[in-house]
């Protein structure tokens, strides 16, 4: 006999047989929209930071390491659970002289940086505006070794994005580095943190 | 045919009484086999050191992660075989629910779910809901539309028919999962046997649950809300295994050890897919027990 043989038609269901196939469907729906919803609010989770000696305000992921305690940056948050790279936030904020514009700005950075990365190197900068200002952006791309020689470990490569913005004689630098195979995943909590961060 | 209870019936009477395969006994060997490879090769690997513990070639994984179709194959389908009214379709079942898990599920999983982004910073009954909720309802689903679209209602005539194709589209299910660990993450056996036992357990477990309410759908009187509810059991179930095995495994770090407690995510995985095995064969029990009463009463 083949084993292709025509099948035979399905019994007919009853009313609440019917209805259990209709309402499993809508069950699948919902309970999938609530489950996106859950993942998309613990994804987007923030805490709010405010330092009123800086002048700044925004909202970091929760969950993540914050420390306000370094002599180069207001705040800088990581993400503790992120391999093989910990996922950066900050923000600096840099003295600068009356001629100061962003992009004197973010050639200081670039020429400090190249000293410092392992092949730095800048991939574009382009205008944008934070919450009305008028800022720069600019993208770059560096590698990172292992530092413990028993860890032979290939090294990463590290893509950021900074944004400048002139405040009263000072530069508020938005900084976010991440793993670039997953730099394009995370790159809505450095938009996020834009959209929040307060200058005063 | 008789509906008396069939305690001192001889065996002819019970298998005429009972055409097809009773499930449980299998379904037990294979967990029972499943947990004791696993067992024993996490004791040659990380206790006596008879095997190494560098990750192993990519054929032997892949051998460890498709043992739960194979044991199915040698133990449940050949017992089907020798049954004299086999269950039809069962491969067709498992193989559909391999292909489900491949095109949907693993990529719904890797691109739009993410578990591992956002699960692991939450609390207990976050991880339970937030898992169930996504992956876990998913493959559930997935498995029920299998069944649902493929034997049911045809095939379906006593209660365990369902359990037996819940198990089949499982192991098709989760053979993919573990081939997709085995193929893609750098392991020693033992923690390839591991992961492949803690993805399989769970997923016979949901599998027992979705079989077991699509076929009451069919053969009993049911509330409107049923499917939807066993659906959402199921689910609920494997995002309580996720949330458990969170706890499980990720023991206290001592001076002697790293805070990793495999042992304890095989026992999870087993106790797991036990309680729910004995559960439901009580509860199927109970319910063909109450069915032939009823029928008795009315027959003259």
């Amino acid at each position: 006999m083949s084993n292709f043989a025509p099948l035979e038609p399905s019994p007919p269901l009853n009313r609440v047989q019917r209805w259990n196939t209709y309402l499993a469907l809508i069950t699948a729906l919902v309970v999938l929209g609530l489950g996106l919803t859950m993942r998309n609010t613990a994804l987007t989770a923030t805490q709010p930071f405010e330092n009123l000696e800086a002048g700044v305000r925004a909202q970091v992921p929760r969950g993540w390491l914050i420390d306000t305690a370094g002599p180069d940056f207001v705040i800088r948050a990581q993400d503790p659970d992120a391999l093989p790279f910990k996922t950066l936030l900050q923000i600096s904020v840099l003295p600068i002289g009356p001629d100061a514009t962003p992009n004197k700005v973010l050639d200081l950075l670039t020429m400090e940086r190249a000293a410092r990365f392992p092949a730095y190197r800048e991939l574009l900068r382009a205008d944008q505006t934070v919450r009305g200002e008028p800022a720069k952006r600019m993208e770059y791309i560096y590698t990172q070794d292992e530092r413990n020689p028993f860890q032979a470990t290939v090294s990463l490569v590290i893509q950021g994005v900074d944004v400048v913005v002139l405040r009263r004689g000072q530069a508020v630098i938005i900084t976010y580095r991440e793993e670039r195979s997953a730099f394009a995943d995370n790159l809505y909590r450095f938009e996020n943190l834009l959209q929040t961060v307060e200058i005063f | 045919m008789s509906f008396e209870p069939m305690l001192f019936g001889t065996e002819e009477e019970i298998a005429e009484a009972q055409p097809a395969r009773r499930v449980w006994r299998t379904a037990w060997l294979e967990v029972i086999a499943l947990f004791l490879i696993a067992l024993v090769l996490y004791t040659l690997t990380d206790i006596l050191g008879v095997l190494s513990n560098q990750p192993a070639a990519t054929s032997a994984r892949t051998g460890i992660a498709v043992l739960p179709v194979l044991s199915w194959l040698l133990i449940t389908y050949r017992a089907e075989r020798h049954t004299r009214q086999p269950r039809p379709h069962l491969v067709a079942v498992l193989l559909l629910g391999a292909l489900v898990a491949s095109g949907v599920a693993v990529p719904l999983e890797e691109e739009l779910f993410q578990p591992e982004r956002w699960l692991p910073g939450l609390d207990f009954f976050g991880r339970l809901l937030g898992y169930a909720a996504t992956v876990g309802f998913t493959a559930e689903f997935l498995k029920y539309l299998v069944l649902r679209y493929s034997i049911w209602p045809r095939h379906i005539s006593q209660r365990l028919d369902g359990v037996a194709y819940g198990l089949a589209v499982s192991v098709g299910f989760a053979t993919v999962l573990s081939l997709r660990y085995a193929l893609f993450t750098e392991a020693t056996l033992a923690a390839t046997a591991l992961r492949t036992v803690s993805i399989t357990l769970p997923h016979l477990a949901s599998g027992v649950i979705v079989g077991f309410f699509l076929a009451e759908l069919w053969i009993g009187r049911t509330a409107i809300l049923w499917l939807s509810a066993g659906l959402v059991l199921a689910a609920l179930i494997s995002g309580a295994h996720y949330a458990f095995r969170a706890i499980a495994i990720v023991g206290s770090p001592g001076v002697a050890s790293t805070g990793s407690s495999p042992l304890l995510g095989l026992l999870l995985a087993t106790g797991f897919a036990a309680a729910i095995f004995a559960l439901f064969a009580f509860i199927i029990a109970s319910a063909d027990a109450r069915a032939a009463l009823a029928l008795s009463r009315h027959l003259p």
